[in-house]
């Protein structure tokens, strides 16, 4: 575009009238030699952006995404602030006032916002003092899927062969295995609380990324751009990292955010069998399984938590969404 | 998108409609057994589900009738010697099995032996094996002291235990003691009759395992059993008391979850279903009636009396009374249940037994003010020589949110009545019962429901090598006070005794009871007639339908 | 032929896999806490030890293997030992229902789950987007316990109170009693179907061929069946293998609010009870379930993308 321009430019402006006359008496010693401008040599004038600072900027164009992370600010800032604020702690119970609807005013003039449990205790506090354990939960799957999911399901995929066999039939053993049998066997040696629970997350929760990531990869290592990669020489973490992993994102991106909710009711069934968080803690998972027994008479008592990890999980997914078409290496401007 | 929502609208108005014209069930009920009945063979069950089902197609030589009285069965009539503690059944000539063969004496004779064979596996069979003159040495395989050699010689019987068929309609038994409810524990399932020839045709595996595999002589037989679902019975035309049986058809829908059984009889879809404490509050508002049963089980804490602090009957004393029982009542459990104020619960003999051992502890001090409590706590701490902050006491409980909330509820009374926190862990029930054989743990939630209508079944518990005493207390007196009572032939000495038992449990404190549990449930409209009691869990035979 | 050596091979290798599979479970459930017979009331030890000896566990624990691996190659399971029943039959009987169930709630998964994710691509960032997205986040944040629980009091108590009619709460008998325990079982999968359907279709529809294609001429429904839904299929593909292995052999939760007596329950249960017999019987009986399902995931891997070769590594080809 620039260069058309400039041609232009020196189009327009040839006048030969405006030329200096041929006769013109103009000498070597007319002219100085400038030497290179260091400076301006390197300048370029359109600045360079990188990809990961371009995909910034996209993600910040995109006002869904944005909202969506406002919301998940605000939510975690209500998480950590709200519990300690509170008037009420997490176990108190005001046994005269179970199953209270929302906004239920007490005698003594202390309200509690979205109302008492079947013991009377505080639901505001406890709501979002369970968001706090959960959303820990929910940061911990990504990371474990990330870490152990991705890594394996790439391994597994860009070598293929035996490689890939061993490892995916590993990955059927760990399905295999009926999950309770192992949880079961966790607790008797764990106590109950977040680590054992992430733990016991762990063991299982990254072989659905790994698998998935598999799938991609083997289609992918067969695309033009990596055989060529390949042929310039490139060592297969540079392949993995550079040129697998980023065209993986967008499906990945979704497997992550699909992954939390089913932590996060993992961690309602695990408390149960006595690994999840201790009581009286609560958690989004076991306050809407308290809900879920309650839910045709005190239905605020389900709703509540179930909207909250609707909404959480709905800005998760925007926001993945958003994060997807900011990294398409395709979508760049 | 239009259209896709437009289907799946008409496809479940259409299959709504067809729903719409399936017919109720008129001419049966359907209850809620709550479960799959896992062993269904007379001689092995353990259940109460299995018996459930069991007492409505197999009679055994009595039955009990609406008021857990033993009325006549298979066996008409009977003489009792006192003074030989023997039993004569005579037994009815028209009771038949589902074959059309007639019930024997032998039927009896051949599944009490069985039953009192250790190869068989039976549990129930060391409970019962006290009762029958030489089951325990039969069981046990051990001899037979001469004395008893020669009672059984005496008395008549051929082999080594105490239980003869005369002849064909006649069935001899003695007694070990003078056992008071024995006549009861004959219309207990572990001693119903099993026809030889059958249970050897089908195998002692396979029996009771499928609806095919079973014998019955009773007011009903199976006609259809859906593993984890439902099973259908269908009235016994032949029984011998087929005129006075209601209801032609009991189908068993085998519902766990609260929510389904609920929704299935707001719906119309069954006749019976167990209540907990919201659905039982919504059904009372509505104007439903709501009835109560007394399940007879009695709710404690078992205490590891070898725990450093926990080894102080005061401080066990502490932890039973600074639960406010009667708050747990109204607030958690939320029906009729009453707070303990002594161990044997008011289901046992009609309430008598309770009521002359009367109060022994107040559940809620004087003015809700609980430093006495807490003084006696860091008294007996004190004695131990180790701080409320050294105690650290741990709860174990089964999984699922009725035990997460009773558990949260005892954790915050002790927090706030002693300033000590425990911790709960909530774990699977067999790990539970892991926990409870090898000892590990401070306190656990227990209960225990009566397997005979006589205190003994549950003060029994608690002597020093009992298999269900995991609180490692061990007082040779309670031991020997058992000892005494289980031989003492007059009632009211026999009485006297059970009551020191009892106040030796309020004294020591091995185990801190809590509450003695009912139960809410609620028929439809047209049944009248439902049985449902400590030793009757659900009995249908006195149902009549409108 | 090369497939076909492939696929032998492959079987060999899912052989393997489950024997290990049976190994291990062998194993863990032994050190499950408790036994079998422990119950509320304590046995004594003749009862124990008879009932230890009936079942075979007196044995050493290798010896019960071979007697195990012995019978299951003969075709045999053995004997549940809470409910005293054949594992056989204990299968034969309650895998149809669960097998039924769980194909009802695939097909619906998939069917719509594709056909939510293409709208919710081709429309992207429209209402029609943006309604998909929400409906499949809600479909994955509500899990089928409650989604059961709900769905049951909305259409078979609430319509019926409003209406005068509804679907019936529980059972396995006719139409009207399977409606509601497939949606509450598809829900999650369909949810999850949809989102990765749309999220790699957009990445599909972003490539060069497909864009070839458009100028071309040909119409969005054109691009969209023969060349894009082929190529974005195969994620989905890839969590439908396990997910088909799960819903088939059965789900305890949505089984148990229906009261279905399917295999689901049994297989739960049996863990809870220290039911040996029955734990290694359906584990194997998953097992075998869950190589199948990948295998044949793998087979059409090469089917929906002919470049994928599974047969060798990459140097190699």
């Amino acid at each position: 575009m620039s260069m058309s321009k400039a041609k232009n430019a020196a189009k327009a402006a040839f006048e030969p009238e405006k030329l200096l006359p041929i006769d013109c008496d103009l000498s070597a010693e007319d002219f100085a030699h400038v030497g290179p401008d260091a400076e301006r040599r390197d300048e370029i004038v359109r600045p360079s952006i990188s990809y990961w600072r371009d995909a910034m900027r996209r993600l910040k164009e995109n006002k869904v995404a944005v909202a969506c992370m406002i919301f998940l600010v605000v939510l975690i800032l209500f998480a950590l602030i709200v519990p300690l604020v509170s008037p009420y702690t997490m176990s108190e119970q005001h046994l005269q006032h179970p199953n209270e609807p929302m906004f239920f005013r007490a005698e003594d003039g202390h309200m509690h916002i979205f109302g008492t449990d079947d013991l009377g205790r505080d639901l505001f506090m406890r709501l979002w003092l369970g968001t706090r354990t959960s959303l820990y939960i929910a940061v911990s799957v990504v990371v474990i899927n990330l870490l152990i999911g991705v890594i394996y399901g790439a391994l597994a995929g860009y070598f293929g062969g035996w490689i890939d066999n061993i490892m995916m039939r590993f990955i059927e053993i760990i399905i295999g295995i009926p999950y309770l049998i192992i949880v079961i066997l966790l607790s008797m040696i764990m106590k109950s609380g977040v680590t054992s629970l992430i733990i016991a997350y762990a063991i299982v929760g990254w072989v659905g990324s790994a698998r998935l990531t598999r799938g991609q990869v083997l289609s992918l290592r067969t695309q033009e751009f990596i055989i060529a990669a390949h042929a310039l020489g490139s060592s297969p973490w540079r392949l993995i990292g550079s040129h697998i992993v980023p065209n993986l994102l967008s499906v990945l991106i979704v497997n992550l955010t699909l992954a939390i909710p089913s932590a996060i009711f993992t961690e309602a069934f695990l408390s149960y069998i006595g690994l999840g968080v201790p009581l009286p803690h609560p958690s989004l998972g076991n306050l809407a399984q308290e809900g879920t027994l309650r839910f045709m008479f005190y239905p605020q008592q389900l709703l509540l938590p179930a909207i909250v990890i609707s909404l959480t999980m709905l800005s998760f997914n925007m926001l993945g969404d958003g994060l997807r078409d900011a990294l398409d290496p395709r979508l760049r401007t | 998108m239009k259209k896709l929502v437009a289907l799946v609208l008409s496809l479940l108005l259409a299959a709504s409609l067809l729903a719409g014209c399936q017919p109720a069930p008129s001419t049966g009920i359907v209850v809620n057994l709550a479960q799959e009945p896992p062993d269904m063979s007379t001689i092995t069950t353990t259940s109460t589900g299995s018996m459930n089902v069991l007492r409505h197609i197999v009679d055994g030589l009595t039955i009990l009738d609406q008021n857990d009285n033993p009325v006549p069965g298979v066996a008409e009539s009977w003489d009792y010697d006192a003074d030989t503690l023997t039993y004569t059944f005579h037994l009815r000539k028209n009771a038949t099995w589902n074959d059309g063969k007639a019930v024997t004496a032998n039927d009896f004779v051949f599944a009490w032996d069985t039953f009192f064979t250790a190869e068989t596996g039976a549990e129930y069979a060391g409970t019962w094996a006290a009762l029958f003159l030489g089951a325990t040495e039969k069981l046990n395989g051990t001899e037979l002291s001469a004395e008893q050699s020669a009672q059984l010689a005496a008395l008549g019987y051929p082999g080594s235990v105490g239980w003869v068929a005369v002849d064909d309609s006649t069935l001899k038994v003695t007694m070990a003691f003078p056992c008071q409810y024995f006549l009861s524990v004959l219309a207990f399932p572990s001693t119903f009759p099993v026809p030889q020839a059958d249970y050897e045709r089908i195998g002692s595996d396979a029996y009771g395992t499928e609806k095919e595999n079973i014998m019955t002589n009773g007011a009903y037989t199976i006609t259809e059993w859906v593993h984890e679902s439902y099973m259908v019975l269908k009235k016994n035309p032949k029984y011998w008391d087929a005129a006075n049986i209601a209801v032609d058809e009991i189908r068993l829908e085998m519902i766990t979850d609260t929510n389904t059984a609920y929704n299935g009889f707001v719906n119309g879809e069954l006749d019976m279903i167990g209540l907990n404490a919201e659905q039982a509050a919504q059904l009372a508002a509505e104007g439903k009636e709501i009835l109560h049963y007394d399940d007879g089980s009695a709710w404690y804490f078992e205490y590891n009396t070898t725990q450093p602090g926990m080894n102080n009957k005061k401080v066990r004393k502490a932890l039973t009374l600074a639960v406010d029982a009667e708050l747990f009542i109204t607030s958690v459990v939320k029906n009729s249940s009453t707070a303990a104020t002594s161990f044997v619960p008011p289901a046992i003999a009609g309430g008598k037994f309770a009521e002359k051992v009367g109060k022994l502890y107040e559940r809620v001090p004087t003015d809700g003010d609980y430093s006495a409590v807490k003084a006696l706590f860091e008294e007996g701490l004190a004695e131990e020589g180790i701080s409320a902050a050294d105690l650290k006491l741990v709860i174990i409980t089964d999984e699922g949110d009725t035990a997460a909330k009773n558990c949260a509820f005892f954790q915050e009374q002790w927090k706030t009545h002693l300033g000590i926190d425990v911790e709960v862990q909530q774990m699977t029930y067999k790990n539970r019962l892991e926990r409870m054989t090898s000892k590990d743990f401070s306190i656990v939630m227990a209960g225990w429901g009566p397997d005979y209508n006589d205190p003994m079944t549950f003060l029994d518990l608690w002597v020093s090598d009992g298999g269900n005493n995991h609180t490692s207390y061990a007082n040779p007196e309670y031991d020997a006070l058992i000892a005494q009572a289980l031989v003492e032939p007059d009632a009211a000495k026999r009485e006297e005794l059970l009551i020191s038992l009892e106040k030796i449990i309020a004294e020591d404190m091995p185990i801190g009871p809590i509450y003695n549990r009912r139960r809410d449930y609620i028929t439809s409209e047209r049944l009248s007639g439902v049985v449902r009691t400590a030793f009757d869990d659900m009995n249908f035979r006195w149902i009549k339908v409108k | 032929m090369a497939l076909l050596s492939y696929i032998l091979k492959r079987i060999g290798y899912a052989a393997l896999t489950v024997f290990f599979l049976m190994v291990l479970t062998f194993l863990m459930m032994q050190l499950l806490p408790g036994n079998p017979f422990l119950g509320d009331k304590a046995i004594s030890q003749v009862t124990m030890d008879a009932l230890y000896a009936k079942y075979g566990l007196d044995k050493p624990l290798w010896e019960q293997f071979l007697i195990y691996m012995n019978n299951f190659l003969h075709g045999d399971l053995g004997l549940s030992i809470k409910y005293n029943r054949p594992v056989n039959t204990i299968i034969a009987d309650s895998f149809p229902y669960s097998a039924e169930l769980g194909i009802r709630a695939l097909v619906f998964a998939a069917c719509f789950g594709v056909g939510l994710g293409v709208i919710a691509a081709i429309k992207r960032n429209t209402g029609w987007d943006s309604a998909a997205i929400t409906l499949a986040v809600i479909g994955v944040s509500i899990p089928s316990f409650i989604m059961g629980a709900l769905l049951q009091y909305l259409f078979a108590v609430k319509f019926r109170a409003w209406f005068g009619f509804g679907l019936p709460t529980m059972g396995w008998k006719g139409e009207a009693t399977k409606i509601l325990p497939t949606l509450a079982l598809c829900f999650g999968t369909m949810a999850t179907v949809a989102r990765l359907t749309r999220t790699s279709m957009l990445d599909v529809l972003g490539q060069d061929y497909i864009k070839t294609a458009r100028a071309k001429g040909l119409t969005d429904s054109e691009i969209v069946g023969r060349h894009a839904l082929r190529n974005a299929i195969l994620p989905v593909v890839t969590i439908l293998g396990p997910t088909a292995a799960t819903l088939l052999t059965g789900t305890f939760v949505v089984e148990s609010i229906f009261n279905i007596p399917g295999l689901g329950q049994f297989f739960v249960k049996s863990i809870r009870e220290n039911d040996y017999t029955m734990i290694a019987g359906t584990t194997v009986f998953y097992g075998i379930f869950l190589v199948a399902a990948t295998l044949v995931v793998d087979i059409l891997y090469g089917f929906i993308d002919p470049r994928i070769k599974l047969t060798g590594s990459r140097r190699e080809s």
